[in-house]
């Protein structure tokens, strides 16, 4: 026992010199105070960031079984349900924790709007965060159109057709996003392509920054 | 009497140690069948779906493969091929034996040809030319009444 212990502290010597790991962990973890009078309502910008983590988890699985293609899309998402082992679960896990993750980045949202905290010297935390509100609900959007259902199908209809309202330019857009007049396979790929890979690179990237910004500001602590 | 010692012999009469001992265990282990519970899943999810070929037993009709051509088959799960020869019939791996490419019959040359390093072995699998140390893999068959039966026992 004393050996693993000693040979533990030797390898940890040996990163700690090389990282510096010890001295981020305690600044931001074992030494780090909790605010006072912080309530469990500040814990849903964090438990978002649990939901973004399981999303991308269960995402990468049911990637390695899902086709993107008009013809596959709805046999390969029944394969995953039906015939994988577990991919009930996996599949269940990403399209309800997808609605779980929305209700926590809204509820993070009303609480930073409720309290004020967006002031002052926090104003683009709250601008990355709409940013990453409206990624998400994108997200949310882009993968209900995936398993290509009737659902999917009208429901992606319905949501390029909105941009068809704005003067000008509308039908230029709704072409643009729907790669055609109609939905198509064109749709579908490029939904996919979005979903998962394009716009989570974006949201990782205002994630960092509100993330950052939040490590320098510190949490706002109630009056 | 130092402060490390007085503290073990605190924690020794009040059994402190013990206890904190008890909570690591407990600790560890709803902490071990969590992890278990994730992990278990995911290594199902990911093991290789069914449809492994088991066929330990081909049988092909004689005139099936014209003399010089070859036909393509799965035995135990390797790519495999008979090969009528005109005067006779070979049953053989495709498996390269240098790195585990596929190789492909030469109907002109009479040779198997390895697209990966352009070995070559003869119709009966020894090494012509290139890499590899050993023969192909032939598969035991027998022919009668016009039916080739691949695999079973030797004969």
């Amino acid at each position: 026992m004393k050996i693993i212990v000693g040979i533990r502290e030797h390898v940890l010597d040996f990163l700690d010199e090389r990282f510096g790991f010890r001295e981020v962990l305690e600044k931001n973890l074992t030494k780090k105070l909790v605010p006072k009078k912080l309530t469990w309502f500040g814990c849903f910008g964090g438990l978002a960031l649990v939901m973004f983590i399981l999303q991308v988890g269960t995402g990468v699985f049911l990637m390695m079984y899902y086709r993107s293609t008009p013809d596959e899309a709805f046999s390969s998402v029944q394969m995953i349900k039906e015939e994988v082992p577990y991919g009930w679960l996996i599949q269940r896990l990403h399209s309800v924790g997808s609605n779980v993750m929305i209700i926590l980045v809204m509820l993070h949202m009303l609480r930073v709007l409720y309290k004020g905290i967006y002031k002052s010297p926090r104003e683009l935390h709250w601008v990355s965060g709409m940013i990453l509100l409206f990624m998400t609900t994108v997200m949310g959007f882009t993968g209900y159109a995936l398993p290509w259902t009737q659902l999917s199908y009208w429901a992606a209809t319905v949501g390029t057709e909105m941009p068809g309202a704005i003067p000008f330019i509308g039908e230029m857009l709704v072409h643009f996003t729907r790669g055609g007049p109609q939905l198509s396979g064109v749709t579908l790929t490029r939904f996919y392509a979005l979903h998962v890979v394009g716009i989570p690179a974006i949201m990782l990237m205002f994630m960092g920054a509100h993330f950052v910004m939040i490590r320098r500001t510190g949490i706002c602590t109630p009056l | 009497m130092n402060e490390e010692a007085a503290k073990e012999v605190r924690e020794s009469e009040t059994g402190y140690s013990s206890r904190r001992r008890f909570l690591h265990i407990i600790l560890a282990g709803v902490g071990g069948v969590s992890i278990a519970a994730v992990i278990y899943p995911i290594i199902r999810y990911l093991a290789p779906l069914g449809g492994d070929d088991k066929n330990v037993v081909v049988v092909f009709d004689e005139n099936e493969v014209m003399p010089g051509e070859s036909k393509l088959f799965t035995y135990k799960g390797e790519p495999s091929a008979l090969v009528n020869l005109g005067n006779g019939f070979i049953v053989t791996s495709l498996v390269c034996t240098h790195l585990g490419c596929l190789v492909k019959w030469q109907a002109d040359k009479k040779v198997f040809l390895c697209p990966c390093h352009a070995a070559t072995f003869s119709f009966d699998g020894k090494v012509l030319s290139g890499p590899p140390q050993s023969p192909l893999e032939s598969i035991p068959f027998k022919i009668s009444a016009g039916k080739i039966t691949i695999g079973g026992e030797k004969g």
